[in-house]
């Protein structure tokens, strides 16, 4: 079938991207709906380029957003700040370029991981492990990001069932049930 | 896979080292010597797997500016348990065939394959040695090892480089009919069908999962046949559902545009040899396909690298390539006046309101 892409995913590099799609494609979304923009430098600033790109998406989403089908997922890891401080800068970045922040009823989700989406894999890796969200397991060493799969298929098992096993992250925790809600309003 | 390369005093690269992870793109100007890297991977399988000499490195692509008789290249590569170092050495005399100084493959630090002054050795599993004997200086002692002379060390990195799979597909070149099942494919896949034929009666399973991944990709595909026109000759049907009638109509590939059978192709070379270890080195698979289908195939070649293929190797210009993989996988060559190749580092300010791609594309980098 002709590829019509459904759900964008702004995000700051590959781990983020895969981690968003696979998670999609176990909830039956099909990967060439999904287009990746990702930043174009993998270390350090990757998070700006997603801060300052997200009025963007936000208003290419917008010019198809009568489409409920369509929608837009940033990625941005919270890392040294909370998780309200980041989304904050994303919506102080709307404000500042005068577009409208995102509201409830539009079909924008944000993923924010403390301290990031690394941390996410490791509780996944081992869920009764008891991790900080200050530590920077980043740093523990790349590995080829496709390999995250498995641990996608069992975050989705977790999300779907309302129970995310041993020690999760809270940043995780407040990001589940949002997602389920956000999933319903998108294949609604 | 493939961690590292280096060539000396071949084309454009003098002293040169390049570092590969599971996937890569390799970009930068015209005549940086890109496709000179693939063509040289080429030549070192060809030369490794028996079904090529010396002859093959000649002496009009040594480095114009060296006067250096010897070539120099060296692989290291990485199988699940091992690291290997390939090094050869290869003299022009400007005579006969180019012959081969030396050649040495250590794993894991400790030599395996030895020759030099035309004597060889090849090294037992625990490392002991095994006996000299004499071998012709144009061809290698990999070529003459096989899987079951009982050297699986040595065999396994042979494996790693008789796997490279170097792909720069032209459809207009891909003969549509079979006289035969082929178990490697040519660089521009003018044989396509006849490995296609092989891939359908070997790996079924794959060749299923193809079939199910092209309905998707292609309006309307049903599926492909393969349909007896003699007791040898097969052809190679395409079957699409026709829009607004209720019909089922099986096209020949030489009826089918160049960007259906690009689809097709790109494809079959990430799911028709899922698990066959093979190392997809592919220059500009973007070329014939529409621009909304290039990034889910880069989506599925990632997804691929390391796992389904041990390693994922592109050459591209274009920008959708270069903006997906390029800030973390990117390779960027270039060269300062027709002079020797260098890798340059992709820096770009978080301030920086260009893409990549749109920096290349006005010359700002």
């Amino acid at each position: 079938m002709p590829r019509q892409v459904r759900i964008v995913i702004l995000c700051e590099d590959t781990q983020q991207e895969v981690f968003v799609r696979y998670l999609l494609e176990e909830y039956n979304f099909n990967s060439r709906k999904i287009r990746a923009e990702k930043a174009p430098k993998g270390l350090g600033d990757a998070q700006q380029y997603v801060i300052n790109n997200f009025p963007q998406e936000l208003q290419k989403y917008r010019s198809r957003s009568h489409d409920k089908n369509i929608a837009l997922i940033t990625v941005i890891d919270a890392d040294e700040l909370s998780c309200q401080e980041k989304k904050h800068r994303l919506v102080s970045k709307c404000k500042q370029l005068r577009i409208e922040p995102p509201m409830d009823n539009e079909n924008v989700f944000i993923f924010l991981a403390k301290r990031n989406t690394e941390t996410w894999l490791k509780y996944l890796e081992n869920p009764e492990e008891q991790l900080s969200e200050a530590e920077d397991y980043k740093r523990l060493g790349h590995r080829e990001e496709s390999k995250c799969r498995p641990l996608l298929s069992k975050l989705a098992e977790m999300c779907k069932a309302d129970k995310l096993v041993g020690n999760p992250p809270d940043s995780l925790k407040n990001t589940c049930p949002d997602f389920k809600k956000f999933l319903e309003k998108v294949s609604g | 896979m493939i961690s590292k390369i280096y060539i000396d005093n071949y084309k454009c690269f003098t002293n040169f080292e390049l570092s590969f992870s599971h996937i890569n793109v390799i970009f930068g100007k015209n005549g940086v010597g890109k496709s000179s890297i693939f063509e040289l991977l080429e030549k070192i399988r060809l030369l490794i797997s028996g079904l090529a000499k010396t002859d093959i490195f000649l002496p009009m692509e040594t480095t114009r500016w060296d006067r250096r008789n010897l070539q120099t290249f060296g692989i290291d590569a990485i199988s699940l348990n091992h690291q290997y170092n390939y090094r050869i050495d290869i003299f022009h005399d400007y005579k006969g065939s180019p012959k081969i100084q030396s050649e040495e493959l250590k794993c894991d630090g400790k030599v395996i394959v030895k020759f030099s002054k035309g004597e060889a050795q090849v090294f037992n599993d625990n490392y002991s040695p095994g006996p000299l004997f004499p071998l012709d200086p144009s061809q290698s002692v990999l070529s003459i090892i096989s899987s079951e002379m009982g050297y699986n060390k040595v065999f396994k990195f042979k494996k790693i480089l008789t796997n490279l799979l170097i792909v720069k597909l032209d459809p207009e070149v891909i003969f549509p009919l079979s006289d035969k099942e082929v178990v490697f494919p040519k660089k521009d896949m003018s044989n396509f069908v006849d490995w296609y034929r092989h891939l359908s009666q070997e790996h079924q399973q794959n060749i299923i999962q193809l079939q199910m991944k092209l309905r998707d990709v292609l309006p309307g595909f049903q599926g492909i046949d393969l349909p007896s026109y003699s007791p040898t000759h097969r052809g190679f049907q395409v079957s699409f559902k026709i829009a607004g009638l209720n019909t089922i109509i099986p096209f020949a590939f030489s009826e089918l545009s160049d960007g259906q059978r690009a689809l097709i192709i790109l494809y079959t070379l990430l799911y028709g040899i899922k698990g066959l270890e093979y190392i997809l080195c592919i220059d500009e698979p973007e070329n014939f396909v529409s621009l909304e289908e290039i990034q889910p195939w880069l989506m599925e070649a990632l997804d691929a690298s390391g796992s389904d293929l041990n390693q994922v190797l592109i050459i591209s210009h274009h920008p959708e390539a270069i903006d997906y993989l390029a800030a973390e996988h990117g390779i960027w060559l270039d060269r300062e006046e027709n002079g020797p190749v260098k890798r340059k580092e992709i820096r770009l300010s978080s301030e920086e309101p260009l893409k990549l791609s749109q920096l290349i594309e006005r010359g700002w980098d």
